[in-house]
């Protein structure tokens, strides 16, 4: 019979006790995982990727307030830019595309972004990658062409249920109980492939049309006709790429002339997302915290366990040791069991982990568009193994030092 | 630590097994010399408390000598580190109890295995399938201790003793937890299985009835030197 074998029989004889320890293991593991994913996923998504947006051209306000409303459909925009502005800041040598677009209507809980037609033809929302409406890619029907149609993002089109052909009127603002665009009937002409951004929470409509609904003031009905009357929400700025894919640098100067408007600002969300995270990196902090605190009570939780376990073993440790085996065998004995039950928590913790950021990734992308993946792998997946090693052995390591002192004559039989 | 003798497998001279120190020493063996060749079937007897089953430690490396010189199977006892008992026990020694001193855990089979397991001679399940077979259990193979009568139990522990082919059988009482009908029969089994499998055995034991059987018998207490008996107004 191997060592491993008698660890398995001793687990099994106190498998209940043992199980416990392991499952205690696997939810601190299991959270720590969580927790661990979503931030990282999270702080990539808003901060490197940067959604396709190097910077947003919008009204002066908070920096932080204009990205979120730009790029992820959140908050209001802080105020309008003149187009004639926009048109200026289009020239501009560094800059490689600009995209306008005006929000502030919204249909069924979503907003309704209108915007320059090129956005769904061109902009790539990341490197390489354009909106798609090939059914292939679960997308559908075609860009708008006309001022009467409209396109949805991926979970705009779930959320809503919608179908090509659908007709929908606008509404005039993003709270509960805005007024609706009645007289204007806008029919979906295309659903976009999924793209796991906050693109996807979206509702798209030609920009000329937002000009043109019934019910604005003559005063913005004027900008469909009259680009120098015209006013836009912003505009998406692409920056032209210097050698090995970086963004000019002069963007900084753009940045700086731009701020100094009394009216217009260039916000770079890669510099202000990260602020953003400061802000609620205590919340990332708390929950890794309460996680690491789990862990090391399940330590604690598999010490006692291993403890108790070891009063009862106490005669079969000095049976093994009169049939031969050394201090360290029954030490190591002791030890192993710990290892085999943190190693078998620590893989159900990433099991289980996993599973986790499954269901919330579900829920975080039909929230908020933002698709996080259940196969990723953070910093924590390649730590856990080395970690419920050391827990392991450390929870074993008082135990397997009393199988150690074991007293072999003490623990068997009486003496005649 | 390898001192060979002719055929010798016990050969010891002034053994002193001392427990404590200083004013609370207690000497509970002193021996001044014996002599086992191999092959040999002995009987210690002796009464409760009289130090027998701490002579069996000693012979089995379990205790070391206080003083005094001590081979065994070849290999001299005193001045052994620990590790290195427990790998002359592993090698040369099988050890059976009064009270069996089963795992409860583990079958029959899983009991024998192990006896195997901290052995150089590395049995396998077929080995122990046969030891069990030869001590009448091959029917109990995978019955645990709890499930066995105490004649059974005790034959599993003689099976897990020869588990890793020892030179030297101690017994320690092998008969005093058995009904009066099994206590032959498991002597019997004894002497028959160490006949056949070439042991060297040593039994101790507090009954009259069993020392019969011996060619050879030592009482303890005029073998033990330490010990006085109650009228003597010792232990």
């Amino acid at each position: 019979m191997s060592f491993w074998r008698i660890v398995l029989k001793s687990l099994k004889h106190h498998r209940f006790s043992s199980g416990l320890a392991a499952i205690s293991i696997a939810m601190g593991i299991a959270l720590l995982v969580a927790v661990y994913s979503f931030k990282e996923q999270s702080h990539n998504t808003f901060t490197q990727a940067g959604l396709g947006v190097d910077a947003i051209l919008g009204p002066k306000g908070s920096p932080l307030q204009i990205v979120l409303n730009a790029v992820y459909h959140l908050e209001d925009m802080p105020g309008k830019i003149k187009w004639t502005y926009f048109k200026e800041v289009e020239k501009e040598p560094i800059v490689a595309q600009a995209i306008p677009f005006a929000v502030g209507h919204s249909y069924g809980g979503f907003r309704v972004n209108a915007i320059d037609s090129r956005f769904l033809t061109e902009f790539e929302y990341l490197p390489g990658k354009t909106f798609s409406f090939s059914e292939e890619e679960d997308g559908q029907g075609r860009p708008f062409s006309a001022p009467d149609e409209a396109v949805a993002g991926w979970g705009a089109a779930k959320g809503l249920n919608l179908n090509l052909g659908d007709e929908f009127n606008p509404v005039c603002g993003v709270q509960e109980g805005d007024p609706v665009h009645e007289q204007d009937l806008l029919r979906f002409v295309g659903i976009l492939a999924p793209t796991g951004t906050p693109h996807d929470r979206a509702i798209y409509i030609p920009l000329e049309t937002f000009y043109g609904l019934a019910g604005h003031p003559q005063e913005t009905a004027i900008m469909a006709d009259v680009e120098e009357y015209r006013e836009i929400s912003g505009a998406y700025i692409k920056i032209r790429r210097i050698r090995g894919g970086a963004m000019h640098p002069g963007i900084q100067d753009l940045k700086f002339a731009i701020n100094q408007s009394d009216r217009n600002q260039l916000v770079v969300p890669a510099e202000v997302m990260p602020r953003l995270f400061n802000i609620i990196g205590w919340v990332d902090r708390v929950l890794i915290a309460i996680a690491i605190i789990l862990t090391a009570l399940s330590a604690l939780f598999l010490f006692f366990s291993l403890l108790s376990a070891l009063r009862e073993m106490r005669r079969d440790l000095a049976l093994f040791r009169a049939l031969g085996a050394t201090r360290k065998t029954v030490m190591g004995l002791v030890i192993s069991e710990a290892l085999i039950i943190s190693f078998l928590g620590g893989l159900l913790g990433l099991a289980v982990g996993h599973w986790l950021i499954g269901v919330g990734a579900h829920f975080i992308k039909v929230e908020t568009g933002v698709g996080f993946t259940a196969g990723y792998l953070s910093l924590i997946d390649w730590l856990v193994v080395p970690a419920v090693i050391v827990l392991g052995i450390l929870a074993g390591l008082l135990p397997g030092i009393q199988a150690y002192r074991l007293g072999v004559l003490k623990n068997l039989s009486p003496v005649s | 630590m390898v001192s060979k003798k002719d055929n010798t497998i016990i050969d010891l001279e002034s053994l002193e097994i001392v427990f404590g120190s200083g004013k609370d020493a207690l000497k509970v063996l002193d021996i001044p010399h014996w002599h086992v060749e191999e092959g040999e079937r002995v009987a210690i007897f002796g009464p409760s408390g009289s130090g027998k089953s701490t002579f069996l430690h000693a012979l089995a490396g379990l205790l070391p000598p206080s003083s005094g010189r001590l081979t065994v199977c070849g290999h001299s006892l005193e001045g052994m580190s620990e590790a290195e008992r427990d790998h002359f026990r592993a090698q040369y020694i099988g050890y059976i109890y009064q009270n069996f001193n089963l795992l409860q855990g583990f079958t029959a089979l899983e009991n024998v295995l192990v006896g195997m397991t901290f052995s150089p001679h590395k049995g396998d399940p077929e080995e122990a399938e046969h030891l069990l077979s030869e001590v009448g259990l091959s029917h109990r193979l995978k019955y645990h201790p709890s499930q066995m009568s105490s004649g059974e139990q005790q034959r599993v522990a003689v099976a897990r003793a020869l588990a890793n082919r020892p030179k030297l059988l101690l017994a320690d009482e092998p008969t005093a937890s058995l009904h009066p009908v099994n206590k032959e029969d498991v002597l019997r089994l004894l002497l028959d299985i160490c006949e056949r499998y070439g042991c060297t055995l040593v039994v101790v034991t507090h009954e009259r009835e069993v020392i019969s059987l011996f060619k050879k018998t030592v009482t303890f207490l005029e073998f033990n030197r330490a010990y006085q008996s109650p009228a003597e107004g010792g232990s």
